[in-house]
Order: structure tokens, then C-alpha cells, then sequence
């Protein structure tokens, strides 16, 4: 399979039960995000006293770096047999 | 030699180790199981300080020196030893076993080590013993092995030349800290990092480790790089070289694992990436920090033996480790599934598990040390710890699409080792003190408050959001990614190639040229000599009277002048 090809299997989980844990999962990143604002923050360097920072920081490191990996990917990789000759 | 203890725990399991190719069946998972639990019993039956010494060439070796650091990794190593030979009843090739107890023991002969050739020493046998443990993976491993064993043997030779040196400039064998400021304490440095995974040799994890069997990665991910951590955090903490070091490793390993196929391959990168936290520790140097460093190197072992494990257990029942081939498995291997997503919950350090209560310290200590940098770049490392393997490893494996597999639940055996080590997650989650009370250092941190523990929930839960939003990208595809190991297969082998063909090009030349001349030597030889040759020709003796007749008038001449 390459990069262009894609993935026809069947989802190992069913759209309905899928559906639920989306719900969940929206809901818990809700509460933990309302929960920031009851936090006592304590500064060390400055930005990381700020409310919501970790939810913020965790998100755009994150992006960054799938997007790093995809870019170092588009020049490091090779076909799975590269070194068999 | 003296000492009250004549058999240091190390040499209990190379003993027992040896033992197993004469056993079978019962017998031989009985003595597996029989030998680290007396190892552990007899780890923490010791006393501390100096317990055996031994007067070798004028140097007094300490094979047994017992203190808080080495307990703690004696102690983790005999567990994952337990938990290795448990997960390893059914693996019917004993020599795999054998290798793995001698590995071990090798393990433990370094943390009781009192002097610098003891740990030379040992640190040879488990290089001897692990490369023994990948080729036991089969004729795909045999090239790997040799690499292995290429570099963990370069990891020896600067490791043994830094300790004679120092030796030899110092006229010490101490096993204590040093500054790192002398060649042959460079050259130490230097093996140890390459034993660690450091850069440039960060590859040979990823080369060899995934090519063991089901059974022998679960082995080797628990001694050789945490080895050379401990080895580390005795001879050069608050070496500031090593945040750089472990800065790019935790880097490094999320990197290489976001791309990667293999999900025993992407279990593998991750201890590039946790051997990178440690290092970062090491480098920090402060008693929290290496507490930390301490501290994640037992709850790694635990938690990396678990998820490999895990993914042994698949690779047991279905011959698949790919990610792009599994899928679903949550529906045939539910207690699996488990016992996978608790470790990958404890490497991520969710709450209540034990990298929670462990990478704490690390983080704190950066933070201590007024560290700003480091802080921001280790908290973002440790969200990326959740995309690229809590998540990642769980959900090609047991989830996302159905690769049609229905394969049995891990045998029973394999189940009680996944059961134990998942539950020592989760006791040193719940109850840290359980694993702060063995530190090198006094605990007085408190990882457990509010704002600390809603912080780490916003990193991963975040995290998480950037995995399923970008999963369309992070979709692994089947492919190699080159690393640093290229230098030695992809650019040694070209580079073997050319050499070969210039010198080829040379002899062809050189052949040329001596053939050429040899003809024409011929041929002047064949002109005198051959027939109708001057020299060939008999001489009438006429003309041989004349010759005499002048050769006598020089003669004559010289003489007269």
C-alpha cells in the first residue's frame, strides 16, 4: 500500500457505537477544558500559567509535529524492500 | 576474594540461565520462574554498601556493592525478568531462554557492580547474550544480530578504553561520579550513549530489536538501555551534554514512530523517545531529576515489557505485526486489548498510571532548574507520546478497520505476565509511593493536585483530538524509513560498492600494464636470445679469438695505466 492507495476494509468498530464514543470524547475534552478555569495556575516561564494553556499547547505541538514527521517522511521514504537489494 | 556473600544475584540467573537447555517442560518453566523471583527475594535481602571483593592484577574489584540506585534497578530488572519468562513458558527454543537469563544476569552484575572493569565486564557479557537473544529470531534476524553486535562490541572497546585510561591517568577504578573532562572519560561517555541509543547510533534499536521472536523483544527492551542509563546516572550526572543527547532522542522517537509501520518497530522508536527523557534528567542532575531519571527508567520497563508483550502476543497468534495488516483484534483478544491500552495509558503518563508519577519528577526537575526551554519542549514531547504510540499502538492493533483476523486470546501463561505487569502500572499509579520510597534520593514531591492533574488530562486528551482529527495523514503506509543506520547499510554499501569497483578498475589496469611489459621483455629476451638472436647464435672461433684478443689488450692497458 503507498501513500495514494486506500483502505477499502470495513471499520472494526459499527458507525453507531463510533458515533457514541465521538459524543464521549467531545464531551470529556469539554469538561477538562471548564475544569482549567477552577485550576490554580502556577507560572514558571511565563505562558505556562496561562488558563487553557496545555489544551492550546498540546493541540499545535501535536499538528506540528504529524505535519514535521509527514514533511521528514516525503524524504526519507522508501519502498519496504529498499535494503533487500 | 572476601566478603559475607559468596553469590551476587547476577550469577544466580547466568547460572540458571545455563541450566535451562538440560531442562524440559515443567522443569525448565519452573527454574525460569525459580531463579529471578531468588534473585529479587536476594536483591532485597542485601545489605547495604561493599559485600565481595576480588584482588585481580593489582585492582580490587567490587562484583557485589549494594545502595538505593541499585536496588531499584535490580529490583525492576528481576521483575521483567519474571515477566519475560512467564510470557515466555510456551517459547520452545531454550537457547533464546538461556541467552535472556545470561542477559539478565549480565544486567544485574552491572547495578552491583562497586569498580569500572566489573561493569566492563558484565557489560560485555550482556552484549555477548543480547545479540545471541536477536538472532534467536530466525535467518530474518542474522544480519540485524551482526549489526547489533557490531556496534554493542564498539560500545565495549570505547567503554573499556575509557576505563583504562582512567586507570592509567588516575590510577582509579571507583564506580562514582565524574566529571566528563579527560578523553578516556569521553570515551566511557561515548560507549555508554551508543548502549543508551543516542545519536548517531539511535537506529540500532529499531534495526534489531523487532526482528527477535515473540518473546526475546520483551527481553531486550528492559536491559541494555536502561543499563547504560543507570550506568549514567552513577558516573556523569549534570553532564549538560546529555539534555542535548535526550532532547533530540524524544524527538527522534516521535518522529520515526509516526511513520512507522511496524507497531513493534514503533514500541521500539518509544524507548529512543523515554531513554530520551532520561537522559534529559541525567543531564538536569539535581536529586529530583535523577530521581526522575531513576524513576522512568522502572516504570519504562514495566510498561515497554507490557506493550511488547502485547504486541508479541499478536504477533504469536496472528504472524502479523504490521499496522497496515491488523485491525479489529479487540473482538478475539479482548484481555490483550487490555492489558495494551493500560500500558499505552502508562506510557503516555495518564493519571492514576505509572509514567504519570514518574515523568512528573523529570518535568519538575526541568522546571526546578529554571530549565524554560527544556520544560516546553518535554511537555510537548510528552503530548506527542500519546499520539504516536498510546494511541497509535492500541488502535491499528485492536481497533480502526477489521483486517478479517480472528485469532485466539493470548495463551494463559501469557495472560498472567500481561495481568502482572498491568497491574504494577496501575499500583504505582494509585499508590506512588510504592515506587518513590525505593528512590536514590528522599521523595517529597506530590504529583497528585488539581491543577497538575487537569494539565495532563488538557495534554492528552488534545493530543488524542490531533490523532483522530489527522488520522486521514497519520494512516500508516507500507514503507521503510531510512534512518541512521543507512550510513552503515545504504552509504557503507554504496560506498563498498564504488570501493570495489575502483579497485577492480586498478587491478584491471595494473594486470594491463605488467602483461604489456612481461611481452615486451619477451620479446627483447627473444631478440638476443631466441633463435637468430645475437646471443643464440654459435660463435665461430675466429671470432671468440678476436674477442679474447681485445678483452686482453684492455686488460693490459688498464693495468698499465
Amino acid at each position: 500500500m503507498t501513500d495514494k492507495q486506500t483502505d477499502d476494509r470495513e471499520w472494526s468498530i459499527s458507525p453507531s457505537m463510533m458515533q457514541k464514543l465521538r459524543i464521549a470524547g467531545i464531551v470529556l475534552l469539554v469538561l477538562v477544558t471548564l475544569a482549567d478555569l477552577f485550576a490554580k495556575h502556577k507560572a514558571y516561564f511565563g505562558l505556562d500559567g496561562t488558563i487553557f494553556f496545555n489544551a492550546i499547547y498540546a493541540f499545535l505541538c501535536s499538528a506540528a509535529l504529524v505535519f514535521i514527521a509527514r514533511a521528514i517522511g516525503m524524504v526519507l521514504k522508501r519502498r519496504e524492500t529498499y535494503y533487500d537489494g | 576474594m572476601t566478603g559475607e556473600y559468596a553469590l551476587p544475584p547476577a550469577f544466580l540467573l547466568i547460572i540458571a540461565g545455563l541450566l535451562l537447555p538440560f531442562l524440559s517442560g515443567y522443569a525448565r518453566n519452573f527454574v525460569m520462574l525459580l531463579a529471578p523471583v531468588t534473585a529479587l527475594i536476594l536483591v532485597w535481602s542485601l545489605p547495604d554498601g561493599p559485600l565481595l571483593t576480588i584482588d585481580y592484577l593489582g585492582y580490587e574489584l567490587v562484583p557485589l556493592h549494594v545502595d538505593a540506585l541499585s536496588r531499584l534497578f535490580a529490583t525492576v530488572f528481576s521483575l521483567a525478568l519474571i515477566g519475560g519468562a512467564l510470557f515466555a513458558f510456551d517459547q520452545r527454543k531454550t537457547s533464546e531462554l538461556t541467552a535472556a537469563f545470561i542477559y539478565g544476569g549480565g544486567s544485574l552484575g552491572v547495578v552491583f557492580a562497586g569498580d569500572l572493569i566489573t561493569v566492563f565486564i558484565f557489560s560485555e557479557i550482556m552484549a555477548i547474550a543480547s545479540s545471541l537473544v536477536v538472532w534467536s529470531g530466525g535467518a530474518g534476524a542474522r544480519a540485524a544480530g551482526q549489526r547489533y553486535a557490531a556496534i554493542h562490541f564498539l560500545a565495549g572497546v570505547l567503554l573499556m578504553a575509557g576505563v583504562a585510561g582512567e586507570a592509567a591517568t588516575t590510577g582509579s577504578i571507583a564506580f562514582e561520579a565524574l566529571a566528563a573532562d579527560s578523553w578516556p572519560r569521553w570515551l566511557m561517555l561515548a560507549g555508554l550513549l551508543i548502549n543508551a541509543g543516542a545519536p548517531p547510533f539511535t537506529s540500532w534499536l529499531a534495526d534489531a530489536y523487532p526482528k527477535a521472536s515473540w518473546s526475546g523483544t520483551v527481553f531486550l527492551s528492559a536491559f541494555t538501555t536502561k543499563t547504560a542509563v543507570f550506568v549514567l546516572i552513577k558516573l556523569f550526572p549534570g553532564t549538560e551534554a546529555l539534555i542535548y543527547f535526550g532532547t533530540f532522542m524524544v524527538f527522534y522517537g516521535i518522529i520515526f514512530a509516526i511513520l512507522e509501520n511496524d507497531l513493534r518497530r514503533v514500541l521500539v522508536y518509544s524507548i529512543n523517545n523515554q531513554v530520551g527523557f532520561m537522559l534529559v534528567a541525567i543531564g538536569i542532575g539535581s536529586e529530583i531529576a535523577l530521581n526522575g531519571a531513576a524513576a522512568h527508567a522502572f516504570v519504562h520497563i514495566v510498561y515497554k515489557a507490557l506493550m511488547l508483550m502485547a504486541a508479541g502476543a499478536v504477533l504469536y497468534r496472528t504472524g502479523k505485526t504490521k499496522a497496515t495488516d491488523l485491525g479489529g483484534l479487540y473482538k478475539t483478544m479482548p484481555f490483550t486489548m487490555v492489558c495494551g491500552v493500560i500500558g499505552a495509558l502508562s506510557i503516555s503518563a495518564f493519571p492514576y498510571t505509572s509514567g504519570f508519577v514518574a515523568k512528573s519528577l523529570i518535568t519538575k526537575g526541568a522546571s526546578d532548574a529554571n530549565l524554560g526551554m527544556v520544560w516546553y519542549l518535554l511537555t510537548a514531547a510528552s503530548a506527542g507520546a500519546f499520539l504516536y504510540v498510546g494511541l497509535k499502538f492500541p488502535w491499528f492493533t485492536f481497533f480502526h478497520k477489521d483486517a478479517g483476523l480472528r485469532p485466539q486470546e493470548a495463551p494463559v501463561a501469557m495472560r498472567f505476565a500481561m495481568a502482572m505487569m498491568a497491574l504494577i502500572c496501575l499500583a504505582i499509579g494509585i499508590f506512588p509511593e510504592l515506587l518513590y520510597g525505593m528512590m536514590p534520593y528522599p521523595v517529597t514531591y506530590q504529583p497528585y493536585y488539581y491543577a497538575h492533574i487537569v494539565a495532563q488530562l488538557q495534554l492528552l486528551l488534545f493530543s488524542g483530538l490531533v490523532f483522530f482529527l489527522l488520522l486521514p495523514i497519520l494512516m500508516p503506509t507500507k514503507s521503510l524509513t531510512l534512518d541512521f543506520d543507512w550510513l552503515y547499510r545504504g552509504l557503507g554499501s554504496s560506498l563498498k560498492n564504488l570501493f570495489d569497483q575502483i579497485t577492480a578498475a586498478l587491478w584491471s589496469q595494473i594486470v594491463t600494464r605488467v602483461t604489456n611489459i612481461v611481452k615486451v621483455g619477451f620479446v627483447v629476451i627473444n631478440r638476443w636470445h631466441g633463435p637468430g638472436g645475437v646471443f643464440a647464435e654459435t660463435w665461430p672461433t675466429g671470432r671468440m679469438a678476436l674477442w679474447t684478443t681485445i678483452l686482453l689488450g684492455l686488460y693490459l692497458l688498464v693495468y698499465f695505466l
